[in-house]
């Protein structure tokens, strides 16, 4: 009777334990995704005339700071 | 779309290192890594050269190509990225690259474990672009705030170039042309067209 009981004790436990266990599919880490650059910013430290979502005001700053680096358009 | 790229103009680098300066001071980069350094031949004989070199974030970047986790990735703009998160530190990047790029910090907020840290372009890495874990893993993201690198805004003799590959090479090719000499040099016509279609013949007394 107790070898009984003791059997079944011990299913239950396995069963509980059983359930407590998650799943372990392993998955390679994988490289997050990257945002545009115009898309967000700090305000505080955006450069003047260049707005946080604004693609073309964007492309139009990076091409004028590019220039202010051509001595020989100043 | 612009494909971001450097170049260091040898004839106007002095060697005052302000470039290296200005990407330890503008990502907080700690003692021991160098994403940028400046490169001198010849040192102290007449004639010596010097060159800034950092990531050159090339087109089939051969650190991509190793990379047993795939963690580099290369934005829209061209410029070569990591994701520390992926990376493990293996160094395979750093046989692969022939610039020295990559950098290996063995403490610090830049990485524990001595995962990879080089040159951004100022374009910050995976994160929310200006968040606080960008800036704590990769630095500074000027390319979001509408600016080009540091390092070639702060070049007091602007020998250190950045920006559109298309934008500074015309700077370079109309520098050398107003110098009139360079042009002669191996692989320029390759680079910048033949001689005729605008390179010069070499003028006394001109300056660089």
């Amino acid at each position: 009777m107790s070898t009984a009981v003791r059997v079944l004790g011990l299913l239950a436990c396995v069963l509980a334990l059983g359930g407590c266990e998650r799943a372990q599919t392993a998955r390679p880490a994988a490289k997050k995704s990257d945002g545009k650059p115009w898309e967000t910013s700090q305000a505080g430290f955006a450069a003047p005339g260049f707005q946080a979502g604004d693609a073309a005001r964007w492309e139009a700053q990076l091409r004028q700071r590019a220039q202010s680096q051509n001595e020989y358009l100043r | 779309m612009a494909r971001m790229k450097f170049i260091c103009d040898a004839e106007r680098c002095i060697e005052c290192n302000g470039c290296v300066t200005a990407c330890k001071a503008e990502h907080d980069v700690p003692w021991g890594v160098n994403r940028r350094r400046v490169v001198t031949l010849n040192d102290g004989v007449p004639g010596e050269k010097s060159i800034s070199v950092a990531c050159m974030h090339c087109s089939d970047a051969p650190c991509m190509a190793v990379c047993p986790v795939d963690c580099f990735y290369r934005t829209d703009e061209g410029v070569v990225l990591h994701d520390k998160d992926v990376c493990i530190g293996c160094g395979y990047c750093s046989y692969a690259c022939p610039f020295g790029a990559p950098q290996f910090p063995t403490n610090g907020t830049f990485g524990l474990r001595g995962k990879m840290d080089k040159c951004t372009f100022c374009a910050g890495g995976p994160e929310a672009n200006g968040s606080e874990a960008e800036n704590e893993k990769y630095g500074r993201n000027r390319l979001s705030e509408g600016k080009l690198p540091a390092c070639a805004e702060m070049c007091s003799t602007k020998a250190l170039l950045g920006g559109d590959g298309d934008v500074v090479a015309d700077i370079f090719r109309t520098r050398v042309l107003h110098r009139g000499k360079g042009s002669e040099v191996w692989g320029w016509g390759t680079a910048y067209g033949q001689p005729a279609q605008g390179g010069a013949k070499p003028a006394e007394g001109t300056k660089s």
